[in-house]
């Protein structure tokens, strides 16, 4: 009796272990899933509605960064930078009117990736403003304006 | 016959010895508490008017009675500020209807004009404790505690300390009744042993013993003072009143997503459990430009009006040398009022200011591993990233 006791805790115990080691194992798999490829310039990053093909931006006009990423429009109230580890995409405006350069930056940002706004709603887009540019609106991460996600500027 | 009635002497003569023993130790810690000194009730209410309110005896009177017809109508006081008060020069001066100061601040005085305090004389400060010391510094008052259980006629202690000292003051008394009664029936075993050698032996222990215990209760105090003053000291810890600050906990800068300021990235460095403020502070400066450079942070002596703040952090390099270059020396005067006069080491300082590593490794020296954001800017202030982000200032 007690031996089957034993039996059934142990069987009980290596079950969880196994489900839990799948689990794992599958998670990290999805985690390795590349979301972006860079092909010839051309740059594909896996979305909800599909890829979304974005034009190079790895020109000469480009600031190269660390890990890749790239400052692909750097002006004088804002600047764009990509980050293809995750896909991801900061506007920084630096300077100005902070709503007419977000405009700016918005438009600079879909012409250079020469994207829709759809595809880019799809995207990982952060818009920043940096506290020298105004300290209220500061500390916050925004979003493209015409998204959904989009957070209007005080 | 004899013989009996010497030990009946004996027993009556140690019997008295304890009872008089008992009767001083009481006495003796009664007059620790009523000593004659006139104590005089600091009273405040609830918008800090503070007056001496009357006379009391006992550093334990809260004071309440003698404080209740200096408040103003309607306004309760608060308790744990009206207080019995021995040290009339920690209220400084005062008199009928002056205000006083703050009774922490004064270290002596000197008596203007005779009398009671409320009733006319003034005293006035002479010296007071130094700024900063550690008498300028206010305690919060003990929480009085009612005690479920009274020990005689208290039935509110302070703090531990002031649990202790009452219960010293009414177990001693208990002990030595406990001995006496011990003596007696010790006593009382030796006379009725009828020259039974172990009857008497047991009394003899019996009375030792009582005596024993009675002399160690009595000597309990002297025994720990001879071991270390502090175990009788009886000092409570003192909880300092918070120091308001205008910091927010956790800040209110959101934390970069992506790049070289994310969470992810700084937790690697020498931030480690600061990354999520060094993301604030990092995202609020540059976003996670590695090449930022300043838009406003530029030397308007220099003819290009260039920038002196560089990088993730923004780096003033008019103030900080990086990366084992000494980038004030590219520079006549500091921030806006700079000049740049040495354009190899300018260069070499703003190549350095925009190496990530190096960067990062400058911002946590300076703002010890993201412990202090000083060098950022203070929570509300008129400049630096801090001002918004309202990190940890000092």
């Amino acid at each position: 009796m007690n031996n089957k006791i034993l039996i059934i805790i142990f069987s009980v115990i290596a079950v969880i272990i196994a489900i839990a080691l799948i689990i794992y194992i599958v998670s990290a798999k999805f985690e390795n899933v590349d979301k972006v490829d860079i092909e010839d310039g051309q740059i594909f990053v896996e979305t909800n509605i599909g890829e979304v093909e974005i034009d190079d931006l790895y020109t000469e006009d480009s600031v190269l960064l660390s890990n890749n990423a790239v400052l692909f429009s750097d002006q004088n109230n804002y600047s764009i930078m990509f980050f293809p580890d995750d896909a991801s995409f900061i506007i920084s405006i630096k300077d100005g009117n902070i709503n007419e350069v977000r405009k700016k930056a918005e438009a600079d940002f879909l012409s250079k990736t020469n994207i829709t706004e759809q595809e880019a709603c799809q995207l990982d887009v952060t818009l920043a403003v940096l506290w020298t540019a105004d300290i209220n609106a500061a500390g916050t991460g925004y979003g493209l304006s015409f998204c959904s996600n989009g957070v209007s500027l005080p | 016959m004899r013989k009996k009635i010497f030990k009946i002497n004996t027993f009556l003569f140690i019997s008295f010895l304890i009872f008089f023993c008992l009767v001083s130790s009481t006495q003796a810690i009664e007059e620790e508490v009523l000593d004659g000194e006139i104590y005089n009730c600091v009273c405040t209410d609830m918008i800090s008017h503070t007056i001496v309110g009357g006379v009391c005896t006992d550093q334990k009177d809260n004071c309440k009675e003698a404080c209740k017809p200096f408040y103003k109508s309607g306004m309760k006081p608060m308790s744990q500020e009206s207080r019995c008060f021995s040290n009339p020069c920690s209220s400084g001066k005062y008199g009928a209807g002056t205000n006083l100061t703050p009774f922490s601040t004064c270290r002596d005085c000197k008596t203007l004009t005779q009398g009671h305090p409320f009733s006319g004389a003034i005293m006035e400060c002479t010296d007071y404790f130094p700024s900063g010391g550690v008498s300028d510094q206010k305690w919060a008052d003990p929480p009085e505690v009612t005690l479920e259980i009274p020990f005689g006629t208290t039935t509110k202690v302070d703090d531990l300390a002031d649990y202790i000292s009452v219960f010293y003051a009414f177990i001693v008394p208990l002990i030595a009744i406990a001995a006496v009664v011990m003596v007696m029936f010790g006593g009382f075993k030796w006379v009725t042993a009828a020259g039974n050698s172990g009857q008497i032996g047991s009394a003899k222990k019996t009375i030792t013993n009582a005596v024993i215990g009675l002399v160690l209760a009595l000597a309990s105090y002297l025994l720990l003072y001879t071991i270390n003053p502090a175990l009788v000291s009886l000092d409570t810890f003192k909880i300092p009143f918070v120091q308001m600050s205008d910091e927010r906990p956790g800040g209110s800068c959101a934390e970069t997503p992506s790049g070289p300021c994310s969470v992810e990235e700084l937790s690697g460095t020498c931030f480690k459990s600061h990354a999520d403020e060094a993301s604030g502070i990092c995202g609020i400066e540059s976003a996670g430009n590695e090449k930022a450079e300043s838009g406003s942070d530029r030397c308007k002596n220099d003819p290009a009006k260039r920038p002196f703040s560089i990088g993730l952090f923004q780096i003033n390099l008019t103030t900080h040398p990086i990366g084992g270059l000494n980038c004030p020396e590219a520079f006549e005067g500091l921030n806006y009022d700079c000049k740049i006069v040495n354009e190899s080491l300018y260069a070499q300082c703003v190549e350095k200011a925009k190496d990530p590593s190096v960067n990062i490794k400058k911002a946590c020296e300076l703002s010890n591993n993201g412990d202090k954001w000083h060098h950022w800017g203070k929570c509300g202030g008129t400049w630096g990233s801090n001002s918004k982000c309202c990190y940890k200032y000092i």
